[in-house]
């Protein structure tokens, strides 16, 4: 063999003899842990969002489905959509650390022929930067909760896996020693109604703002990246005959992006848009753990704007 | 393309099986796919600049064959022009939005009004790079130390040879030039060396210049330094320095390493400069191929030091001055480059320019008390300093340094945070690894450690790679310049 490719040669064997010493093991020692963690992450935040997602399959079509992040799954609330569209709605709001494509991948792989998406878009979108809510570690949570999801795991967040590995299987290695069951009461798949709306934190008292998040920078144009993205998804949807539509999510009235608010930060995306983000700012009284998660009590406001702009849309001639 | 992408890793095995399929003996043809892949390579990042590079290349080419006329007039006169070409290509893409925004800002002070025109094509990328590889070329003939190529092909593969086209290091044609002309041999200990330093060069940029990039991005960005206080300041600005000691010496590392494959050697561009005793050993030990390009094309020409001390000092100034200009249309850069040449001027008055050439504390396992001190005084120096090179404008550089140093106080539990943060600690590891090779051509250069011990630092250190690489790839600092 000639020494060019002999060299070739020896660099696959090591990493031949890299991935049997080192990532096989590796392998079976993470996935045995995750494993035995199951039963103790039964109920959590990333079982709900395995139920809305069962949701979608199991609701029959024509329906409307609410796809978006936290902001989707604390302000929508689907029973009123029901009675103001007429339509079945699921509220499939999952979170937004799981990155946008991982929520847009997963909801797009469940969404049927005559349904009705509508995207909420999510604060962090706007960020202009690539890596904005994208293979965020709340999506490895998912999947270690929930294997069977991986088959929809794109290549990107395969390559991406390793760097998350270590920091969730540690994580399932706690409870699966300590036994205790994971999961906050707020975000608790128990606290989901029938349409996937999060009911459990009912009664929950406003906070005062958190400053981190009022110093965020927003750009004023959407993340391009986003952008191309979920236009990609959307133009796939519409060809599948799934309608498509933009909602902006609740803001409170002194959020930091609301001076950036205007028509070109979702003016190039491929679906109708439902409003306008003005519509949507609230006092910071009726929001709780963050300045975009509408308490129980006052979800109603929004949806009853969201509601109004639906049937509209609903109702006009193509 | 970057090298820390799939498309770089797919492309160039594709390259490197094709090259070696030629064979030494058709090393024209090898050359030919070097042109072609180096355009490929460029063209990746942006088609458009592909007609900027081809002319940059056959106009130097073309001024060769002039200088090198035993008119002197005759060829002084054709020195000027590629000179006046290559820096008027340079002004136009680089410096133009630099000097006309500067020129509104000049004629506002006088109350008038002025909009001039900018440019928003963007800069291209290297631009800098391969337009001084050209400018060596040309004053090598001039020199006498180059003879004119006559065949394109040849010429073109030595300034865009892609492993260093758009972050260097910057060739010289009497080095790289002569490789080009002749076969290439393939040694299987070299190609391994090499190999090893592209993987030295991946973990230093992925692992430890991309970890410490997060840190040192939000805290430059952050709107309030008052809210952050000194020791996050400092920090951050520590961080700054092992993020562009990795990010610019892993590229350089990673070019060494992939030339290596194709049997070419490129210069060396950084000799372990974190060790350096004082600010005339760093600059002999950082970005070497600039440095000693504007030491002989620039510092010599104005004669060096062979006219006193108080010449060396100007020519000295001016060297550095220009080299902060070279890294960027911006004030930040020029102040920069102004204040390393002030401190350098007292080291040539007291003749200690010269005073550290050799390997610190060689032989020995631990660094002598008094190196040490010159080390840290020297890294504390350097650190300062680029706190204005990564700062996007003289104000946030001076809220910077003025928060720095007025909100002191130390959190304990944040001053641990900070000691023990990932980003950290991969610095040390590479720093001791760097230690011990502080002789040697790379820091991974272990060709003499039983196999079982290289073969588990190898895998440690992909490992390493898979588990702590950042999730977006991250530009490499230098392609700006």
């Amino acid at each position: 063999m000639q020494a060019p490719f002999k060299l070739l040669w020896l660099v696959m064997r090591f990493i031949g003899l890299f991935i049997l010493v080192f990532l096989l093991p590796y392998a079976a020692v993470v996935a045995y842990i995750n494993w035995k963690a199951l039963p103790f992450n039964q109920g959590n935040y990333y079982t709900a969002i395995a139920d809305k997602l069962n949701m979608m399959d199991t609701v029959p079509s024509p329906k409307i489905v609410c796809i978006g992040g936290s902001a989707s799954a604390f302000s929508v609330d689907a029973g009123q959509l029901r009675d103001s569209t007429g339509f079945k709605v699921v509220n499939a709001g999952m979170s937004a650390g799981m990155g946008y494509r991982s929520i847009l991948t997963l909801a797009a792989d469940h969404l049927k022929p005559g349904d009705i998406a509508v995207f909420v878009l999510e604060h962090g979108f706007y960020f202009n930067r690539q890596n904005q809510g994208n293979g965020d570690k709340t999506f490895y949570e998912f999947l270690a909760t929930n294997p069977w999801y991986l088959k929809q795991v794109t290549l990107d967040q395969w390559i991406n896996m390793p760097a998350f590995v270590n920091e969730v299987t540690y994580a399932n290695y706690k409870r699966w020693k300590s036994g205790k069951v994971h999961g906050d009461k707020i975000y608790s798949s128990k606290g989901i109604s029938n349409y996937g709306d999060m009911e459990s934190h009912k009664g929950q008292k406003p906070t005062k703002a958190i400053p981190a998040v009022k110093q965020m920078k927003y750009r004023k144009q959407m993340s391009p990246v986003f952008e191309a993205y979920a236009n990609g998804i959307f133009d796939d949807l519409q060809k599948r005959g799934v309608k498509v539509f933009v909602a902006y999510p609740a803001a409170s009235a002194t959020y930091a992006w609301k001076p950036t608010l205007d028509k070109t930060m979702s003016a190039n995306l491929h679906a109708i848009k439902l409003g306008n983000p003005h519509e949507v700012i609230f006092n910071d009284t009726m929001f709780f753990d963050t300045d975009y998660h509408l308490r129980y009590e006052y979800r109603s406001n929004y949806n009853a704007i969201l509601g109004h702009h639906l049937k509209n849309a609903l109702n006009a001639k193509p | 393309m970057l090298f820390n992408s799939t498309a770089f890793a797919v492309f160039l095995l594709v390259v490197y099986l094709l090259y070696w399929s030629l064979g030494s003996k058709r090393f024209r043809l090898q050359n030919v796919l070097i042109v072609l892949a180096s355009y490929v390579f460029y063209g990746w990042w942006d088609w458009r600049f592909l007609g900027l590079l081809f002319l940059s290349t056959l106009l130097d080419f073309t001024y060769g064959f002039w200088v090198a006329s035993p008119d002197r007039r005759k060829a002084r006169l054709f020195l000027w022009l590629s000179i006046i070409n290559n820096f008027g290509i340079l002004a136009l893409f680089k410096y133009y939005n630099f000097f006309a925004s500067e020129f509104a800002t000049f004629m506002a002070s006088f109350g008038w009004e002025v909009h001039p025109f900018l440019l928003t094509w963007g800069l291209p990328v290297g631009i800098s790079f391969y337009t001084f590889h050209g400018m060596s070329y040309v004053f090598d003939i001039y020199n006498g130390r180059q003879k004119p190529i006559g065949n394109f092909i040849h010429y073109a593969a030595f300034v865009c040879y892609f492993p260093l086209l758009v972050a260097g290091p910057i060739e010289r044609a009497n080095h790289l030039l002569p490789q080009f002309l002749k076969p290439r041999v393939f040694d299987m200990e070299t190609a391994k060396d090499g190999l090893r330093q592209m993987l030295w060069g991946f973990f230093k940029k992925l692992v430890m210049a991309d970890g410490c990039a997060i840190v040192v991005d939000r805290i430059f960005q952050h709107g309030d330094y008052s809210e952050l206080g000194s020791m996050n300041l400092l920090f951050a600005a520590i961080f700054f320095t092992f993020q562009i000691y990795g990010d610019f010496s892993g590229y350089s590392d990673i070019a060494m390493g992939c030339s290596k494959l194709f049997g070419i050697q490129i210069l060396r561009n950084f000799n372990y400069p974190l060790f350096s005793r004082n600010i005339a050993e760093f600059w002999r030990r950082w970005h070497i191929s600039l440095s000693s390009w504007f030491r002989d094309y620039l510092y010599f020409p104005l004669g060096g030091s062979q006219m006193g001390k108080w010449i060396a000092v100007r020519n000295t100034l001016l060297v550095f001055f220009v080299s902060g200009f070279w890294h960027g249309a911006n004030w930040t850069f020029i102040i920069w480059g102004i204040l390393h040449g002030l401190l350098f001027a007292p080291l040539i008055f007291t003749g200690a320019n010269r005073k550290f050439t050799d390997v610190p504390d060689q032989g020995k396992v631990f660094p002598s008390i008094g190196n040490i001190g010159r080390m840290l005084l020297t890294f504390t120096l350097v650190t300062l300093l680029f706190i204005l090179f990564r700062a996007e404008s003289m104000t946030q550089a001076g809220r910077f340094l003025q928060t720095m140093i007025s909100k002191p106080g130390t959190n304990p539990g944040a001053l641990l945070l900070w000691l023990t943060s990932t980003p950290l600690i991969f610095a040390l590891i590479v720093l001791a690894f760097e230690w011990v090779a502080r002789a040697k051509g790379h820091g991974l250069d272990i060709a003499s450690l039983p196999v079982f011990r290289r073969r588990l630092i190898y895998m440690g250190i992909l490992a390493c790679i898979i588990f702590f690489k950042q999730l977006e790839p991250q530009e490499f600092i230098y392609f700006q310049f």
